[in-house]
């Protein structure tokens, strides 16, 4: 049976962590909200896409390219924290100590899902740091197998780069992503980063 | 010493156990009935609560008692786990652990908490069997001898699961390659490391069994790893295999290969111990690893031995409950006639009839 509220029930189970009963609901509720609400919510999911940007200097992704992060010229641009997606970048952010810039990967070597070095923005990165004035790079990307292969993977990239290669201490707890790690445990793992090898 | 002392077990819907309730002696528990009434599914059940896993290798659905949806497996601890109390459930669905009431985080801590030993007649693959069973040995003795075995089996078998599909993948990428041979060779390290440990405080126990046991002479264990020594041997190795493990497709070299050895005599109990012999030496390597794991645990491991009487002679049986008298740990025995138990006091005698659980 279709009609326009099975519809976006329908397309609203598609999110991770709705089911079929949450979105329902949702839809119900949204019809009793006036329609401003909802003219909003539908324009923005529809602009959504043409709106985002991914940074070509860090791969963020904002309404902007460069992001406001790279934008900033208050932050310390001599210090580059890599991360593996986005929602770690703000976790970082939002713990608050860090002023540095980043560089996203959006994703961890995984041979086993496909996911290979090209897959990853390191040449990317590896650019960057060759032709700017960078002095250290933070690997932040989780401590588990795939992380500690793309840290490698990043350090290969770098060599003879002139740069100092740091990465976060493992006040983290092992395996798990930065996004689900409190912020202060977060500052710390900064903090106390120790000198690759 | 403290022991792992289950006070009392809970079963429902396990295999051909529809539901029983036992509360076990904290020293000797004689389980005995005719084939096939479920003796050793009860075993099973108490070994699972220490190591998740089963002693069959059995999956997870074939536990299930026919019929039934789910299964629930739960044991009280006391003594030094105090009261500790461990759940089990599993089913189509999956499996869902409860320690105390609350959902469980597994880790290595676990394991090393509640230590358990099985010897059953199949135990004879560690000598007979291939190098496969022998690690199956060492691993399931060190993932409750030490608290990171776990954890640096899985990144091992991770790292190496990633580096074979990089070796199976044309072109070959060296980069991705690079990036997971440090991985293999710090984690190889590791498990090379604690096996070696392990090994090391097991040889002069199984020595001083064998002697006891056989008076066989001079018997000899140790660890043969594939590659001696520590990351760096690893890392050069693996380094210096490229381009036969591309040629092949997978990891040659590394602890995966490794293989421990029993010598009789001066020669390889494997190749050249007759039957008697192999079966002293499986015995002999069992109580070493009780004796291992009573050292790096800090307690007595809860014994469980499946039919081990009739595999054994009048003299080796002799000498296991001897050695059992002494021990200080809870012991589970099955057997098919209870009298041929020769255990006097601090006993409990269940008596097992198609599932069901008597205590005399
Ligand atoms: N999932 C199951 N559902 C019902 N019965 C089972 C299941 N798995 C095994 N059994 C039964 O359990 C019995 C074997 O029990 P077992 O403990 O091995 O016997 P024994 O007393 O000889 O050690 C067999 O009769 C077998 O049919
Ligand atoms: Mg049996
Ligand atoms: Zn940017």
């Amino acid at each position: 049976m279709a009609g326009a509220i099975q519809d976006l029930a329908e397309l609203l189970a598609r999110l991770p962590g709705v089911g079929r009963r949450t979105a329902t609901r949702l839809v119900f509720h949204m019809l009793k909200t006036n329609s401003d609400y909802t003219n909003a919510l539908g324009s923005s999911i529809a602009t959504l896409h043409e709106k985002i940007r991914r940074c070509s200097t860090c791969a963020n992704i904002s309404d902007s390219d460069p992001c406001p992060i790279c934008d900033d010229a208050t932050r310390d641009a001599r210090l580059i924290c890599v991360v593996e997606s986005v929602p770690d970048l703000w976790a970082i952010e939002s713990s608050g100590s860090y002023r540095g810039r980043f560089h996203v990967l959006h994703g961890l070597l995984k041979p086993l899902d496909g996911v290979g070095p090209d897959d990853l923005n390191v040449d990317l990165l590896s650019d960057r740091v060759r032709n700017s004035e960078v002095e250290e790079v933070i690997v932040a990307t989780r401590q588990s197998v795939e992380g500690e292969a793309t840290a490698l993977l990043i350090k290969h990239s770098l060599t003879g780069a002139g740069v100092h290669l740091t990465r976060i201490a493992s006040g983290v707890p092992h395996g798990s992503e930065l996004e689900y790690t409190d912020s202060r445990t977060l500052d710390r793992a900064i903090d106390d980063r120790r000198e690759m090898k | 010493m403290g022991r792992v002392q289950l006070d009392e077990l809970f079963l429902v819907e396990f295999r051909n156990i529809h539901r029983v309730t036992i509360e076990p002696s904290p020293r000797f528990n004689i389980v005995s009935g005719r084939n096939g009434t479920g003796k050793t599914n009860l075993l099973e059940a108490i070994y699972l609560l220490g190591s998740m896993r089963s002693f069959r290798q059995s999956r997870r659905v074939d536990m299930v008692r026919r019929g039934a949806k789910e299964t629930s497996i739960r044991g009280r601890f006391g003594n030094v786990c105090a009261g500790m109390v461990c759940e089990i459930k599993m089913g189509n669905e999956g499996r869902q652990v409860k320690i105390d009431g609350k959902r469980a985080h597994l880790d290595g801590r676990y394991f090393h908490s509640l230590p358990m030993v099985i010897f059953h007649p199949g135990n004879l693959t560690i000598v007979q069997g291939g190098p496969d069973a022998r690690r199956r040995f060492l691993d399931r003795a060190l993932f409750q001898a030490e608290i990171s075995y776990q954890e640096a089996y899985r990144s091992y078998g991770k790292a190496i699961a990633s580096r074979n599909r990089i070796l199976k993948t044309r072109p070959l990428d060296k980069r991705a390659l690079d990036s997971f041979d440090e991985q293999l060779a710090s984690h190889g390290a590791r498990i090379v490391m604690m096996r070696e440990r392990l090994v090391i405080s097991m040889t002069p126990l199984f020595e001083e069994a064998m002697e006891r046991i056989g008076g066989e002479g001079q018997s000899r264990m140790a660890y043969r790893p594939k590659i001696e020594g520590g990351f760096d041997k690893i890392m050069s190795a693996l380094r210096g295999a490229v381009e036969k493990d591309t040629a092949m497709g997978y990891t040659t070299a590394g602890p995966h290969a490794d293989d421990l050895v029993f010598e009789v005599n001066g020669l390889d109990a494997r190749k050249f111990a007759s039957q008697g012999q192999q079966r002293t030496v499986v015995l002999a390597a069992k109580i070493a690893e009780i004796g291992s794991l009573e050292k790096s645990t800090g307690r007595t491991p809860l014994l469980l031995l499946d039919d081990v009487s009739s595999e054994l002679d009048r003299d080796r049986n002799r000498h296991l409950f001897g050695f059992l008298a002494g021990l200080g740990g809870q012991v589970f025995i099955t057997t098919t006639h209870h009298d041929h138990i020769p255990i006097e006091g601090d006993r409990v005698d269940f008596f097992v009839e198609n599932g069901s659980i008597e205590v005399n």
